[in-house]
């Protein structure tokens, strides 16, 4: 009997064991995958768009290319079939993975490094310092550059400018010489990929890899073998979809590096490498006292660190002048012991005792702290995402991105002079109890950051995307409120950051309106 | 007789073994990996409150301090029970509440009901010979989380929220109450669902709200003697995740991080009798973690009480 019973034991616990195991061992988590689409329109007027850097879309002078009859184009479409005869599996997945888009792709690539490199530097205890990333050596210990929100920000307007002026230059180009793909000059080759009527001469994602990469590099310094690899297999991924021939890459290989090097040229000018000037900090807490600040931020870190990048307020705008910076900034926020900072405070002490699961959820989403893209990485990804979801062709998202990312580097600029214009602290410094459950970044509070980025992001998606003007918005205010879920901002901080943001990215709304592409 | 009654103390002793403030995350209650049974119908109730702090971790193989943590400190009650359906059958229940908070920094600490654990164990062989008490055990549980908590505000987060399934196998010596039990398991853990929907993790960003935690091998020895009145033992325990990236330079913990930890302690038990039978017992453990990844360098402490009695009343 009590054998029986053992046997039948075994076997279930058996049973049950391999079940609950293999349940829990499938270790695959599933990611969305992009494919190839064709655009919705192509766009024939781009070149006269208005460019950013550029003066004009003629600025860098492309070779007219052979004739598609020429002996040299022949011969090129005999390497590209033979190519295509051999390609490996991972070639294929290149060529794949690349058809998604070359602008989106390299705006994803740009989000997974902000990520990587957004941590802060440890606190060195034989000099007493918190230790600055240098860009002369960027793999040492703290890693170059601490992708903080104002900087990824600037790293994704850059980034977006440059492919943006070189597709205008490209497409200028690719209308004047009207070189078709040569999937359309010979039928008999097969391209992976969709082909459009979309000239070929220069290649679009030849321009888009290597502008990209050319501003990645120099955000990245750490990063220039790996940048350089995908790079090149973004150009070759051309070659081995049959959607390019060799001297199409070739032209727009020299395009993108040539436009790459025109904005380069900006962002070594553009007042980064004063943007963390700490001398300047003891004179900017003197002033704001003297407008009536009481109680001015202190890092709420141990040791405490000094603020995160103080002079990024100075930093070089993209839409508007430092004298219409100035006319942006909100009005001064509530003073401690005021009856506003009385009922924010209650606020907070409020979500500090007691927040619902949904606050919290909120807050946690939204976080966008250490480790992560950012809160401009966080609205690239959405701007990324509407250009597929809409179809766009290269160009036109390449301007969705600039648009986008220019106002959300101005709403940085904007908000960090705010902060530092009025230096005001956060509310653990104005009372313990105030407790986050997703830290405080070491940057005085008004205006909030986020609410900042996020009113100008929404704002000029939703001039170019009207129909998703209710969710942007929605996701907006979300976003903004995220920050007094999460206790690290009064209401006051985040609602001037809100309206603030919109205000800034109305420059863009106006630019937009202008810029020749309509919408 | 004697055997049966120190069988029940041992069992319910160390089936509230070790204690979750260990960890970075206090994410890992304990599982049953003693060498002993409950008998027939024999039923223990146990409260336990334990305490896990540290003011070091490993970030990565790197060990460091944090005074924006300063000492982050796992506190837990646990309600355990565990019951013999045969004498070689037994269930066992556990239900942790757990609270976490730091000295250091802004940071709110977290609480809540953690997850909820069952364990079926059951005892294929048991041999006497001259030289001893040989047993074999195998075990196998499930966990299930019973809140809503946050699982990815690590290490303020109070678990990580992932269902987990497990096999223990379990070899247990005994000679005139000296015993010598070794266990090894294997824990397979889900994927997780996280408020954010995209993280970084393993150098790349993941688009998506999922997120995988490593699956986890334990392994113990403990070295004992039980008589009627008290009990002493000193373990060894080791947690070694099977895959997982280590907590970047500066970063915070996450739950795809390789958290494995090696950690050493005692434990002592006096017990109380009643007239009826039943008995009570007052039980203290103390550990400490000595090597480790990605976790706290913890030392914890368990007080706790037990109940231990016969359903239906004593046996005749």
């Amino acid at each position: 009997m009590k054998t029986i019973f053992s046997r039948k034991m075994t076997q279930w616990i058996g049973l049950v064991g391999l079940v609950l195991l293999s349940n829990a061992c499938d270790k695959s988590i599933s990611e969305p995958t992009y494919d190839a689409y064709t655009p919705t329109a192509l766009d024939a007027n781009g070149g006269t768009w208005k460019t950013y850097v550029l003066t004009s879309a003629t600025d860098i002078e492309v070779m007219e290319p052979k004739a598609t009859t020429s002996t040299e184009y022949q011969a090129e479409l005999q390497e590209l079939k033979t190519t295509a005869a051999q390609l490996s599996q991972t070639q294929r997945e290149a060529v794949t993975f690349w058809s998604a888009g070359g602008v989106y792709r390299w705006h994803e690539i740009a989000r997974t490094l902000a990520a990587n490199y957004n941590l802060p530097p440890v606190f060195n205890e034989a000099t007493g310092k918190y230790p600055v990333p240098d860009a002369a050596n960027p793999k040492a210990d703290p890693k170059f550059p601490f992708t903080n929100p104002p900087y990824a920000a600037r790293v994704f307007a850059y980034l977006a400018v440059a492919q943006y002026d070189a597709l205008v230059a490209t497409w200028n180009y690719k209308y004047k010489f009207n070189r078709m793909a040569p999937g359309k000059v010979d039928a008999s080759l097969k391209s992976l990929v969709p082909v459009s009527d979309l000239p070929a001469y220069p290649s679009e994602d030849a321009v888009v890899a290597v502008a990209s990469a050319e501003i990645l590099k120099l955000m990245f310094p750490g990063e220039v073998e790996k940048l350089d690899a995908q790079c090149v297999e973004h150009v070759n991924s051309r070659l081995w979809a049959g959607a390019n021939v060799r001297s199409d890459v070739d032209a727009g290989t020299a395009l993108g590096k040539a436009v790459a090097a025109r904005i380069i040229a900006r962002a070594k000018a553009d007042g980064m490498g004063a943007a963390n000037n700490q001398t300047l900090v003891a004179g900017m807490i003197t002033a704001a006292k003297e407008r009536g600040l009481t109680m001015e931020w202190k890092s709420l870190e141990t040791p405490a660190r000094p603020p995160m990048l103080p002079n990024y307020g100075a930093v070089k705008l993209w839409n508007f002048s430092t004298a219409e910076r100035n006319a942006l900034r909100p009005v001064a926020p509530p003073a401690i012991g005021s009856s506003e900072m009385e009922k924010d405070l209650n606020e907070l002490r409020g979500f500090a005792k007691n927040s619902t699961r949904e606050q919290k959820a909120i807050a946690s989403y939204w976080s966008d702290g250490v480790g992560s893209y950012t809160p401009p990485g966080h609205w690239n990804r959405a701007a990324a995402r509407l250009t597929r979801q809409y179809k766009h062709n290269e160009l036109r998202a390449a301007r969705t991105l600039a648009l986008t990312m220019t106002a959300v580097e101005d709403a940085g600029v904007c908000c960090w002079d705010t902060k530092f214009y009025y230096f005001t602290a956060r509310p653990f410094q104005v009372d313990p109890s105030i407790r986050s459950t997703i830290g405080t970044p070491n940057f005085p509070g008004y205006t909030s950051g986020h609410s900042t980025f996020s009113g100008a992001a929404a704002t000029i998606l939703s001039h170019l995307f009207p129909s998703e003007s209710a969710d942007l918005d929605a996701k907006a205010k979300e976003a903004s409120e995220s920050r007094i879920y999460g206790c690290i901002h009064f209401r006051a901080d985040c609602e001037a950051g809100l309206k603030c943001g919109a205000n800034i990215a109305a420059y863009a709304v106006k630019r937009a309106q202008a810029d020749g592409a309509t919408n | 007789m004697k055997s049966t009654f120190l069988r029940r103390i041992l069992f319910c002793l160390l089936a509230t073994g070790a204690i979750t403030g260990s960890a970075l995350s206090g994410a890992f209650a304990q599982t049953p990996n003693d060498g002993l049974m409950m008998g027939k119908r024999y039923i223990c109730n146990v409260l336990t409150y334990s305490n896990g702090s540290w003011s070091g971790y490993w970030e990565g193989p790197l060990k460091r301090s944090n005074p924006n943590i300063g000492t982050f400190t796992s506190q837990n009650v646990m309600f355990m029970s565990a019951y013999g359906v045969t004498s070689r059958l037994n269930v066992i229940v556990g239900l942790p509440y757990i609270w976490t908070k730091s000295d250091g920094g802004h940071m709110a600490g977290q609480r809540g009901l953690q997850d909820g654990s069952l364990f079926l164990k059951w005892q294929p062989l048991k041999a006497k010979t001259k030289v001893g008490t040989f047993s074999a055990f195998a075990v196998g549980g499930i966990s299930v989380p019973l809140s809503n908590y946050v699982p990815d505000m690590l290490p303020f987060s109070i678990g990580i929220r992932s269902k987990t399934a497990s096999l223990r196998g379990i070899l247990n010596y005994n000679l005139n109450g000296f015993y010598l039990t070794g266990a090894a398991g294997y824990t397979a853990r889900g994927p997780i669902t996280i408020d954010r929907d995209a993280y970084q993790a393993e150098g790349r960003i993941y688009d998506t709200n999922k997120v995988m935690p490593p699956n986890v091998v334990d392994a113990s020895a403990r070295l004992g003697f039980v008589n009627k009145h008290l009990q002493i033992e000193g373990f060894v325990e080791s947690m070694t995740s099977q895959s997982g990236d280590d907590i970047r330079r500066q970063d915070a913990p996450f739950p795809t991080n390789k958290m494995d930890m090696t950690s050493a302690g005692a434990m002592a038990k006096v017990h109380f009798f009643t007239k009826s039978g039943a008995f009570f017992t007052v039980l203290g453990q103390y550990s400490q973690v000595l090597s480790g990844r990605n976790v706290g360098q913890a030392t914890a402490y368990t007080l706790g009480a037990q109940h231990t009695f016969r359903v239906g009343g004593a046996k005749n």
